[in-house]
């Protein structure tokens, strides 16, 4: 058999055909038994397989594509978001502000030991001077004092 | 699809609620077996949560589910992954189930209705793979020939030749199985 208008007539029971070529067909149809049976035959079909029975997957499968969705790296946009939450800010605000508290301290203590070292080195280097006029442990404004000792006590005397 | 491309799972899940019906008959249709057919629709889904990168805005979300998952049944099916059977699981908890059609309430439809999903099932084998998937989409999924060319990266005029070829085919099968099932029935009677 095997007309040539055969190729269009599923087509046309889907109502995929513009309305001019659904119209050639169905006047085609009048006319031409070999395609009258195959449409009846087509259409017979396609409500036979309407019918059929639908596969219905069970609910275990939801639990393990979630899963295994769950389980795969997540990608930068979400990575980033998560590193930007109030609930993950806080701990690291927290941390960050700590660690700049306890530079401050351990600065001032570095400057004052920095401070006393001096000190020590000017008694260690005016030993002598010091030994001299039993001022061990006097303090470097004392030993200014020392050094010009002469000299006050010219400016002091009557 | 946005949120999901940007990982969020509870966007994935809904997306997941809407279609996995719609891809598990997909897969159905091409293994016939009811454990690796949610394989499949486990791979299908997963792939496109790792691929939602790719979905452009411009086609429809359907589309480009049915794309992933006619490229991924095909390719398994080639590597010999799963081989075609034609067993109807008993329904268990927990396990996937046959549903009945509402017709086949009696024993002599049920097994009627088993029969023309067998003849049906081979016949689909028989096709070509785009036919299968041209077929699969447009009878079970209800898919415009349009959708159908955009999942195939065809030409509407491809898929109206394959999807005419593959009814046309399905149609004589169950022709033959009808005269052979229902002519000597009649004989009888």
């Amino acid at each position: 058999m095997s007309c040539t208008m055969e190729d269009e007539l599923t087509a046309y029971l889907d109502g995929e055909l513009s309305a001019v070529d659904a119209a050639r067909v169905r006047s085609h149809l009048t006319s031409c038994s070999d395609c009258r049976s195959t449409e009846a035959l087509l259409r017979r079909t396609m409500t036979q397989l309407v019918a059929l029975p639908a596969f219905e997957p069970s609910s275990a499968l939801r639990r393990r594509v979630l899963a295994e969705v769950e389980a795969l790296p997540r990608p930068w946009p979400e990575r980033m978001r998560a590193w930007l939450r109030p609930s993950a800010l806080a701990p690291a605000g927290l941390v960050f502000v700590t660690a700049a508290l306890v530079a401050v301290v351990i600065g001032q203590r570095s400057l004052s030991a920095r401070a006393e070292r001096r000190t020590e080195l000017a008694v260690a280097e005016n030993y002598e001077l010091l030994s001299d006029y039993e001022v061990v442990g006097l303090d470097p404004d004392d030993l200014e004092v020392v050094e010009h000792l002469d000299q006050l006590e010219k400016e002091g005397r009557p | 699809m946005l949120r999901v491309a940007a990982g969020d799972t509870a966007a994935f899940a809904s997306l997941y609620d809407r279609y996995h019906r719609s891809v598990a008959r997909f897969a159905h249709r091409f293994v016939q077996d009811a454990g690796k057919a949610e394989e499949l629709t486990q791979d299908i889904f997963v792939k496109v949560f790792r691929h939602a990168g790719r979905y452009r805005a411009t086609a429809r979300f359907k589309t480009f589910l049915f794309r992933v998952a006619a490229n991924h049944c095909l390719n398994e099916v080639r590597r010999g992954e799963y081989r075609v059977t034609h067993v109807v699981e008993e329904g268990e908890e927990g396990r996937p189930v046959e549903m009945p059609a509402p017709e086949a309430q009696s024993p002599e439809r049920a097994v009627e209705g088993r029969e023309l999903e067998a003849t049906v099932a081979a016949a689909l084998q028989r096709l070509s793979e785009r036919e299968r998937v041209a077929f699969t989409l447009c009878r079970f999924e209800g898919m415009a020939y349009r959708e159908i060319a955009e999942v195939l990266s065809a030409s509407e005029a491809a898929v109206k030749s394959l999807i005419h070829r593959a009814t046309l085919s399905v149609a004589r099968a169950v022709e033959a199985w009808q005269a052979g099932a229902r002519g000597p029935a009649r004989s009888e009677a």
